[in-house]
């Protein structure tokens, strides 16, 4: 059956690349152009264009070039239409044989604050696209939104539909039932495998040196690959035609920005830089942040505990984490010839975190009696990140046809360690096993993961006709992952190292079937080494205009992932996860996803309902608990998984109230032959309702924002019973006796998140301010429970999510 | 207006909903816990049957199971084992014709409240080439409890037991004192001192810090070869609800273990000057 369907797809993209045989008559001449920012001259990628009247539009590529093909002599009335931009109509004289290339420039919707009065638009945070499932962010509109102190462009796509966090620790995107591993991460077309700051408290990415954001949720097309969910492509900044120079700051970090023309115009640069101050000065939020990550905030919220038993002597403990994280971004773009564009791109992410801490405790670990401290020096630190650098050369070999060659680095370095020693008179012995007390002795466990991702890309862009727009290319991709876990300097835990090559080309064609109907035909093919297999992926996406308003839209596709990303159990440990890539061994994953979709936009609103079925084989789930009944190297499971929902919006785009309503209902069901018997399990991440508003209101020069959102709880595991064995040594063993796999739910979650914020500008400067509260009624989410075992009886405590935080920024721009 | 009037009645709901306060517990389901330990060439004395309690209950002693009937099948052999006296869940076998050899395997049958627990297990081989670094060691005579104290804290010495390990197995070492009537070093120290025993490690070396033994006299050093289902019980204790999973167990339809051990000794002594 699958045969079949491949088969009739590809017979339908022959005929798609065949029917370019219209005639045109010689009254029609290609209309090009420009789209730029008019204060600042930087150029606007996947710009709207529309040519009012004629059922035709492009949008313009990552240079802000476009080109309506064949266009109608005459006068003509195009609109073009950007996120955080006034929509823009323009008339055009279309001459026959006119080589003239338009430059057009849209304003912000920043500039009433320079005097221009325009009270009947507001911010629009998002902008969803003809095709399904897409839509394009604009950071520059983040700063409205309530923040934790940092304009956080991954946090701001978790209150989209389809996208969520777990809980308040987590950047990471978990896109219609994926994991944060399956979305593809792109910034500047380099691979971005570090994507958090802070244990997953921000996104590494600074919406500073951010430009556009374009999303793909589901039924990506092929010039994409490698994951199994979705894409992210983020594209840096590339600086206009003025310098610009931004500081900011706020309760975490400081930032600065610096945008520069240079070469007499013929090129830009971008320096973008910004760094947590937290090793210098912890302020309260960081240390409710930080209290919250390593859950040391459970000893103050302990909303049900039984009992409590005795936990020793007296202790004192020492802890002063050091803590910090900073990123990088620079670009340089170069126009050698008016055709040729080159870029150079850089990114540098860091996260440092010494958590080390001495213990003392009286009468020894194992409580002999005496009043002596012995004392335990735990060295612990982690220290992770990414640097990445890229460079893209883009060449016009006509006005219709382009290439790109881009060249890209990625390098992802986590490394863990940690060291507990002893001392005293009383310490007799350490368990090598948990590293506890119970020996005179070192313990010593390290952890090391690196993946270096080194890749080429050749792209083409070939508007054929006004019908048929053809990209096609080719990639070659050498990955190599290094994972080693070793206890003792000596004792291997986990040794994997692995290099794979993958190579292939894709082909699409985006094709107007007719005035009304849109047809997107794709197909990938990627060579993976490590497999020595072929995996041919066909996609499919259309859009169908019922009425004005409503467009009926679909997508269906294949898609392979060839490197995954291991969730380690303790938060503290690593980066909280490791990279491996697929190979003999592991199986590169595999999903399908099947979209459907209506929706209804105008003026005003847009209403839009999609659901969707995705398929995910080769899944890989990991644990350290479990050693002799896996499927591969004592930890590693496999297993497959069915995600499945419908998701509703509701946005307001136009007035001074702008925002969205958003409802999910879905469901993420794992099967792994050897977990729960076998039998299907919820997944960990599985939400079954979420429900999300957001709304922001202009109050004369202020802006108040609001988001709001209700979730179901996380799914666990939900222990049902105790029971103990006493072992050979004497010591008696708590165990807890748990039920099925995931099949009971944390409390469910909401919260409110309130922001205020304001511009002011004078001659020189702009100011932007703003205040934020995350979390305003301190709703106490649950993030997880815990069972203390080492006491009788068990001590059941839930971890809290971050309470009511306030937080303060400030930005001020040089003009 | 309208969005202000939604914004309100959705407060309205999550506050009703917030006032809700799940148990984390969940009610309890009895079921047999076995502790089922067999040793070569010595009787079989340590079976032991408890049930589970629950989450809440602040009882650290596990409910025994006396009126169960236990059985332990060897090459189709079934031998039947009978309730130690008193109420403590022990069981044992009273005749002396079962014999516990290397390689042999069992199978433990129990039937209780109309449910039929099962576990199986082979009897390891014993450690090979087992080796001390030495067979004496003298203390000096300290003249109060901080000398000792610092005696123990100063002093390294150690001794080093050896044994072959090419498939990476797992044993545990175990340090007792056999005197009948041991002297202490120090009077503080209990009987109880006089037993160590050290979690299982898949290594052939195993090192004893002397200062910590506690009593003067001969010290018999068992190395004993463990069965991964021992060693499961060490490596899957679980801590939160991030990643709950059952132990693992080789107990079918019901919990704990069933393992044999084998084994080899020597011998140190330890003087006081």
């Amino acid at each position: 059956m699958k045969r079949v369907v491949h088969f009739l797809i590809f017979c339908i993209f022959i005929l798609s690349l065949a029917d370019t045989s219209t005639v045109y008559a010689a009254e029609t001449n290609d209309l090009k152009g420009y789209i730029k920012d008019s204060s600042s001259g930087e150029v606007l990628s996947y710009a709207n264009i529309v040519l009012i009247g004629h059922d035709r539009g492009t949008t313009t590529n990552l240079d802000g070039y476009f080109i309506l093909v064949n266009a109608p002599i005459g006068e003509l009335e195009i609109q073009i239409s950007y996120i955080g931009y006034s929509t823009k109509t323009v008339l055009v004289n279309n001459l026959p044989s006119s080589k003239e290339i338009l430059q057009i420039k849209m304003n912000s919707k920043d500039l009433p604050g320079r005097g221009v009065e325009v009270v009947a638009e507001a911010y629009e945070i998002f902008k969803s696209s003809d095709r399904i499932s897409h839509l394009t962010l604009s950071p520059r509109e983040l700063q409205i939104l309530p923040t934790l102190g940092e304009i956080d462009i991954f946090r701001s796509l978790q209150l989209l539909p389809g996208i969520s966090g777990i809980g308040d620790g987590t950047a990471g995107l978990y896109v219609r039932g994926g994991t944060p591993d399956q979305n593809m991460v792109i910034l500047d077309g380099m691979t971005v495998y570090h994507v958090d700051h802070l244990f997953g408290m921000f996104s590494a990415f600074n919406a500073e040196a951010i430009k556009d954001v374009q999303v793909y949720k589901g039924g990506y097309p092929a010039k994409y690959g490698g994951r199994l969910s979705s894409v992210v492509e983020l594209t840096g900044k590339r600086g206009g035609d003025i310098r610009q120079f931004s500081l900011g700051a706020n309760l975490l970090s400081g930032n600065f920005s610096l945008e520069m023309p240079i070469l007499n115009g013929s090129g830009n640069w971008l320096l973008s830089a910004r760094r947590s101050y937290t090793d210098l000065i912890q302020s309260s939020q960081y240390k409710s942040i930080f209290e919250f990550i390593s859950g040391e905030e459970t000893a103050t919220n302990q909303p049900t505990q039984f009992g409590g038993g005795r936990r020793g002597g007296a202790l004192q403990q020492e802890i002063i984490p050091v803590f910090y994280f900073f990123d990088l971004n620079s670009k340089l773009s170069i126009n050698p010839t008016k055709k040729d564009l080159v870029t150079f791109s850089i990114y540098a992410g860091r996260d440092y975190l010494d958590k080390s801490r001495d213990l003392q405790i009286e009468g020894g670990f194992r409580n002999l009696g005496g009043t002596e401290f012995d004392t335990r020096v735990d060295e612990n630190l982690t220290d992770w990140g990414n640097i990445a650098g890229s460079a893209r050369w883009g060449h016009q070999w006509n006005d219709r046809l382009f290439s790109n060659i881009l060249i890209s680095n990625s390098l992802y370095t986590s490394l863990y360690e940690r060291e507990l020693s002893f001392s005293g008179s009383n310490t007799i012995g350490i368990d090598e096993s948990t590293g506890s007390a119970r020996g005179l002795g070192t313990f010593a466990q390290d952890e090391d993961n690196k993946v270096n991702d080194l890749t080429l890309k050749f792209d083409n862009q070939w508007q054929i006709d006004e019908n048929h727009k053809l990209e096609i290319g080719s990639f070659l991709s050498v990955v190599q992952t290094d994972y080693t876990a070793t206890i003792r300097d000596t004792i291997n835990i986990l040794d994997i190292h692995s290099k794979s090559r993958t190579s292939g080309f894709y082909a699409q064609d985006d094709w107007n079937v007719h005035p009304l109907l849109n047809l997107t035909l794709g197909f990938r093919s990627t060579y993976h080494d490590q497999t020595n297999r072929f995996y041919n992926t066909p996609r499919l996406s259309f859009g169908m205009r019922i009425f004005d308003n409503l467009k009926f839209k679909g997508a269906w596709g294949q898609y392979n992932q060839f490197i995954n990303n291991v969730e380690n159990e303790n938060v503290l440990q690593g980066s909280n996860d490791f990279w491996l890539s697929a190979d003999e061994n592991i199986e590169p994953g595999f999903s399908e996803h099947s979209i459907l979709g209506l929706t209804y936009e105008n003026r005003n609103y847009l209403f839009e309902v999609e659901g969707y079925y995705k398929t995910m084989e080769n899944l890989l789930e990991f644990s350290r608990r479990f050693q002799n009944n896996s499927d591969y190297l004592n930890y590693f499971f496999f297993g497959s998984g069915i995600s499945r929902g419908v998701e509703f919006l509701v946005q307001k785009k136009f007035g001074l109230t702008t925002g969205w309503l958003s409802y999910t209902l879905a469901d993420v069901e794992h099967t792994f032959p050897k977990l729960n018997n076998g039998e299907p399990f919820p997944a960990s991440h599985d939400r079954t309702h979420e429900l999300k508003m957001v709304a922001s209101r202009k109050l004369g020069p202020w802006t108040l924002s609001s988001t709001w959102m209700f979730a179901t709880g996380n799914a666990y595991t939900a222990p049902e019973s105790q029971y103990f064995l006493e072992m050979l040594d004497g010591e008696f063993l708590s165990y807890i006796h748990v039920g099925e796999k995931n099949t009971y739910r944390l409390p469910d979650y909401h919260r409110l998140d309130l922001s205020l914020s304001r511009k002011f500008e004078s001659e020189k400067f702009v100011w932007n301010t703003g205040l934020s509260i995350y979390n305003a009624y301190n709703q106490n989410n649950v993030s997880y429970r815990d069972y203390d075992l080492d006491v009788n009886p068990i001590i059941v405590s839930d971890l809290l999510m971050l309470g009511f935080t306030p937080t303060l920024s400030i930005k001020v721009t040089l003009r | 207006m309208k969005f202000r009037k939604l914004l309100i009645l959705f407060i309205g709901i999550i506050s009703v909903n917030g006032c809700t306060n799940e148990s984390p517990l969940i009610s309890e389901e009895e079921s047999v816990v076995v502790w089922a330990y067999i040793y070569t060439s010595e009787p079989v004395n340590s079976i032991r049957l408890t049930a589970t309690i629950s989450l809440d209950s602040e009882d650290s002693n596990p409910p025994p199971i006396n009126d169960a009937f236990v059985t332990l099948i060897k090459d189709g052999i079934r031998y039947e084992c009978v309730p130690s006296p008193g109420d403590s869940g022990f069981y044992h076998y009273d005749g002396t014709d079962l014999t516990i050899e290397t390689f042999d395997e069992f199978t433990i049958e129990i039937e209780y409240l109309g449910e039929t627990v099962t576990a199986k297990t082979i009897v390891p081989e014993s450690p090979v080439g087992v080796q001390i670094s030495s067979t004496t060691f003298e203390i000096p005579d300290f003249s109060d409890r901080s000398s000792l104290f610092a005696w123990r804290q100063s002093e390294n010495r150690e001794i080093v037991v050896n044994w072959d390990n090419s498939e990476d197995d797992f044993y545990y070492v175990t340090l007792v004192n056999i005197e009948s009537d041991p002297v202490a070093i120090e009077s503080f120290f209990n009987a109880r001192a006089r037993e160590f025993v050290f979690p299982p490690i898949n290594d052939d070396t195993f090192r004893i810090r002397l200062p910590m033994i506690t009593h003067l006299g001969k010290h018999k050093i068992t190395i004993y070869k463990v069965n991964q289902e021992y060693v499961d019980l060490y490596e899957s204790r679980n801590q939160d609800s991030r990643d709950l999973n059952e132990p693992l167990t080789n107990i079918v339809n019901g919990l704990g273990v069933f393992t044999a051990f084998n084994s080899d000794s020597s011998f140190i002594t330890i003087t006081q000057n």
